[in-house]
């Protein structure tokens, strides 16, 4: 992949952000990214868009060690990430072949596809996700589409 | 307090969060390794950036069986530093918080990830200057300000938003959590009055803190009610790490505070 000169600086603040202290926590709510997925039914049809992460259960433990939510936690920042990469696509006239190679993309792709391969499948199933912002007063109320999937295949099943 | 027995208490404090981070990193392996989702040959294309020698350093440190290495010495090391104030270790120990920030593609967890940094890096200073007293004394004074300052700049800048100060954010960051709400906080989502009243709480204890500098005993209370407050950004948002991460800047607080009485 090609990186314009425009786009670099931004990856290397990006990297090196970790040496840049920010302490502006929490500093105001807006329009949140959430990840969606929706199947392929046997009638042929997709189901409806359903929220890829859920409220997590907690356990005192979690005070001192807590690596799902970590994992959560990052994936919710990557949901920041695609948003921005999305918008710096656009802006870039990219196509959606050239954004679907990129590694906020493909990041994505793998969180969903690790979290449907749980389910247990017994043939190939085809899949759709979507990022996009919802209103934090009401976070089932959908604003905007900010990235949509092409349909794409789960062959991770289990063997009958 | 003397200056070296507050270092030591940052110093044990410090190596406990690392131990902790670096179990958690460590649960995490699957999804690093090449059949996890954030696999090390993704990650890789990001750093395409760098000239070529520096993106093969970063491979070879960043590939799945030699930083989980990294991560063991890590481990290990962190123990020593609780019994050892060496300045090698600490920057071992600094240099891998930097490695799995890039790992995570910029930081791991944010904030936590910032102050474990500052804590390591005013360590490592110090333990480079053990003869030297002054420096010593700076180091301290640098993470009681920069510990201050995270809570000043915190409150700060939530209170210019209208969001928060009419109990929006509050109640709009925690329909977004990952955890359900504590029992008995639910009337916060219910009740606007509460909200507000909540929001205000957080916004007045942050922009208060820095009055810990002012008083030993200012600075034991707002100690007292911070960890408190990172006890319950836990509970709601499942923020651990900064509990263990501010942990260690509070004897550096502390003594901030008994230097500026002299």
């Amino acid at each position: 992949m090609v990186l314009s000169n425009r786009v670099a600086p931004y990856r290397y603040i990006h990297f090196f952000r970790v040496f840049f202290p920010s302490w502006k926590f929490f500093e105001d709510i807006g329009a949140s990214p959430q990840l969606f997925y929706r199947l392929k039914q046997s009638s042929g049809d997709f189901g409806s868009w359903t929220p890829l992460i859920h409220k997590q259960p907690r356990h005192l433990s979690h005070l001192f060690i807590n690596p799902q939510i970590l994992y959560l936690l990052s994936i919710q920042s990557l949901l920041q990430h695609i948003t921005t990469a999305a918008a710096e696509a656009l802006d870039q006239q990219q196509t959606a072949m050239e954004f679907s190679q990129s590694v906020p993309y493909q990041l994505v792709k793998n969180c969903v596809i690790e979290s449907l391969s749980k389910n247990k499948f017994t043939s190939p199933v085809d899949f759709q996700f979507k990022v996009s912002t919802v209103d934090p007063a009401k976070p089932e109320q959908i604003i905007d589409d900010v990235v949509i999937s092409d349909i794409e295949t789960l062959t991770q099943v289990k063997v009958k | 307090m003397s200056v070296e027995l507050a270092l030591s208490w940052v110093q044990k404090l410090v190596s406990i969060a690392v131990l902790l981070q670096t179990i958690e990193v460590l649960l995490l392996k699957d999804v690093m390794s090449e059949k996890g989702t954030w696999k090390w040959s993704l990650i890789q294309k990001d750093f395409a950036i760098f000239p070529r020698t520096i993106a093969r350093i970063f491979d070879w440190l960043l590939r799945p069986d030699h930083f989980e290495l990294i991560l063991w010495i890590r481990l290990a090391l962190s123990v020593l530093f609780f019994f050892v104030f060496h300045p090698f270790v600490g920057l071992f120990l600094f240099f891998s918080t930097c490695l799995i920030s890039w790992r995570w593609r910029g930081t791991f967890n944010g904030g936590s990830d910032f102050m474990t940094l500052i804590v390591l890096g005013v360590l490592v200073i110090a333990a480079f200057a053990v003869a030297s007293p002054s420096i010593q004394t700076g180091c301290l004074l640098y993470l009681g300000l920069q510990t201050a300052s995270s809570y000043f700049i915190s409150g700060f800048t939530k209170i210019k938003h209208a969001n928060w100060r009419q109990g929006f954010a509050l109640t709009g960051f925690l329909n977004l959590a990952v955890y359900n709400l504590p029992k008995g906080l639910g009337w916060i989502l219910k009740n606007r009055r509460g909200a507000k009243g909540l929001s205000w709480g957080v916004m007045i204890f942050e922009c208060l803190f820095p009055l810990a500098l002012t008083s030993p005993k200012y600075s034991l209370v707002f100690i007292v009610a911070a960890i408190g407050f990172h006890f319950a950004n836990w509970a709601c948002f499942g923020l651990n790490r900064f509990l263990w991460s501010w942990l260690p800047t509070y004897p550096a607080l502390y003594y901030c505070s008994l230097w500026l009485q002299k």
